[in-house]
């Protein structure tokens, strides 16, 4: 399987509805950020991947082109990555694979957005997505996708509106720990329960916000790792899968696409029963309902067994496994490919004992991330070991 | 003639549009830069790392990731050397224009970079080397912006 990788440093900036900075200057400093945590300097990095999202997000064509410098890129191989949602975790597979390979021997990963740009809202961004033929003449809206599987989900498996609003409750309570939050906050299962209907059954706090923001990590192989930091955290295993392009035809209540990039890498990583081996997961939460609706492609429950580990307290930080212990993408924001990385900065950070306040209470050994994007059918996953 | 063919009756078509405004911040050091020029002044930023000048400023030096901060900006002359120039005759949509748009690359003494805007002079009076200031729209009239300049002309 090629040289074992280790991710050395990480390091983000803030998550905010809209920055002063440019989306150049958001990719400097979380580049520079993760450089710092782990003594390395720009000419350290043989190679850099960048994860960024639409183009229109940032109102700027060829955005990987266009951001190659604050992401460190000069007189270095470069390459932009992009898998809409799952663009975040994917970056780290890639950056994976430069390293694994052997090609280089340092890598550092940087993914950035700035939704903010795009008026009057960003969800406008997304309605060139559907079919030209069949769909764009019913003036579909972005929110169709996320109500009807909800629905589904909530019908096949009987939930409950209640169950999955607990989701909100407790990422937005954890990532008010997070430094870097943007809407962390202490609510209640009525509050979202009266928050105002977007789509129904979809309702504003079962949502995560328009972000800006930019998270960096510095990957290297077994031989360099201990140059840069004692506490070297191995990608064990990465995974990456598609469903249907066709959205309509994919089972709207199980993501299949999740559960074949998470076996992908608990194959690499040797995991048989991810359930006991696994300690803490980060699934990709842009709605409440996804981080039930992931656990279960990851395999980590039953299906539509997912609300009553949150139900029963299994999914808190105390609990048996931790999930979403930042925040998530509903408590500390969502700049696309940023808030996936973000999700595996937080698994790094949890394993090395550096996640302060929010640090599990378990002792935990190995970690998950995992992002969800594209036209809704891209599963990413991302495995992480100490 | 592709045109017409694309929108044969026999053929279904139908027309969409992808919508995109977008609003645009200057950003840290963007708007360092704006508000010299606002100020009629150049202001640009100093890697001693690298010993190179950027003009306009950035918030970071590229080569070395730096970080240049406020107090690494200096203000620069109001004066430069033409690089390179050319006439444009077609506006975006492919259109003739009536009057050329000149636009040049200046090197502004003391900096390492290239600087692109408006040559002001007449075609005849342009040629690579020559040195070049900027004309500065009036006070009353600047509000942040690259147009903050009017364009560049010849220094004799």
């Amino acid at each position: 399987m090629g040289r074992r990788v280790a991710i050395v440093g990480a390091g983000m900036t803030k998550f905010v509805r809209r920055a002063k900075e440019t989306g150049k200057e958001l990719a400097y400093y979380a580049a520079k950020a993760a450089l710092d945590s782990c003594g390395a300097k720009l000419k350290d990095i043989d190679a850099v991947v960048l994860g960024s999202a639409p183009d229109t997000f940032d109102g700027v064509h060829m955005k990987g082109e266009y951001l190659s410098c604050g992401a460190g890129a000069f007189g270095k191989p470069y390459l932009r990555c992009y898998v809409g949602g799952g663009t975040g975790v994917f970056s780290v597979a890639v950056g994976w694979y430069y390293i694994a390979s052997g090609i280089f021997d340092t890598c550092l990963v940087v993914c950035e957005e700035k939704m903010s740009s795009y008026q009057p809202h960003p969800q406008g961004a997304f309605l060139t997505i559907f079919d030209h033929t069949t769909e764009r003449p019913l003036g579909p809206n972005l929110l169709w996708i996320f109500a009807l599987e909800m629905q589904r989900y909530m019908q096949t498996y009987g939930i409950k509106k209640e169950e999955i609003a607990l989701v909100a409750v407790k990422n937005k309570k954890n990532a008010l720990d997070h430094p870097a939050a943007q809407i962390a906050q202490e609510i209640t299962v009525e509050d979202v329960l009266k928050s105002e209907v977007l789509c129904y059954p979809v309702q504003r706090l079962d949502v995560s916000p328009v972000s800006d923001g930019a998270c960096a990590i510095v990957m290297t192989n077994e031989y360099l790792a201990r140059r840069f930091t004692d506490k070297p955290v191995w990608v064990s295993g990465v995974g990456w899968c598609l469903d249907t392009a066709y959205w309509t035809n994919r089972d709207l209540c199980y993501p299949r696409y999740v559960e074949e990039a998470a076996r992908m890498a608990y194959k690499m990583a040797g995991i048989r029963n991810p359930r006991r081996e696994i300690d803490v997961v980060e699934p990709y939460d842009p709605f409440d309902y996804k981080e039930l609706h992931h656990l279960e492609g990851l395999l980590l429950c039953d299906r539509g067994e997912a609300p009553q580990l949150l139900v029963d307290g299994k999914t808190q930080r105390d609990g048996e496994l931790p999930v979403c212990p930042s925040g998530g993408l509903l408590g500390v924001g969502n700049p696309i490919s940023a808030a996936g990385l973000m999700k595996v900065i937080e698994i790094f950070w949890q394993l090395r004992g550096e996640a302060g306040k929010r640090q599990i209470a378990k002792k935990a050994k190995r970690g998950l991330a995992q992002a969800w994007g594209d036209l809704m059918q891209v599963g990413t996953v991302v495995i992480l070991e100490v | 003639m592709e045109q017409k063919e694309n929108r044969k009756k026999e053929i279904i078509h139908f027309f969409g549009q992808l919508p995109v405004e977008s609003l645009y911040t200057a950003g840290i050091a963007g708007e360092r830069f704006l508000l010299g020029l606002k100020e009629g002044k150049f202001l640009a930023n100093y890697c001693p790392d690298c010993d190179f000048v950027f003009l306009p400023p950035k918030l970071y030096c590229e080569f070395c990731f730096r970080e240049l901060k406020e107090e690494d900006l200096k203000e620069i002359e109001n004066k430069g050397i033409l690089l390179s120039y050319t006439f444009t005759h077609i506006d975006t949509n492919g259109n003739r224009l009536e009057n050329p748009i000149i636009v040049g690359v200046i090197k502004m003494n003391g900096t390492d970079t290239g600087f692109v805007h408006k040559l002001l002079n007449k075609i005849e009076d342009i040629e690579i080397g020559m040195e070049v200031e900027a004309v500065f729209a009036p006070k009353e009239r600047r509000r942040g912006s690259i147009n903050d300049i009017v364009g560049f002309q010849r220094i004799d």
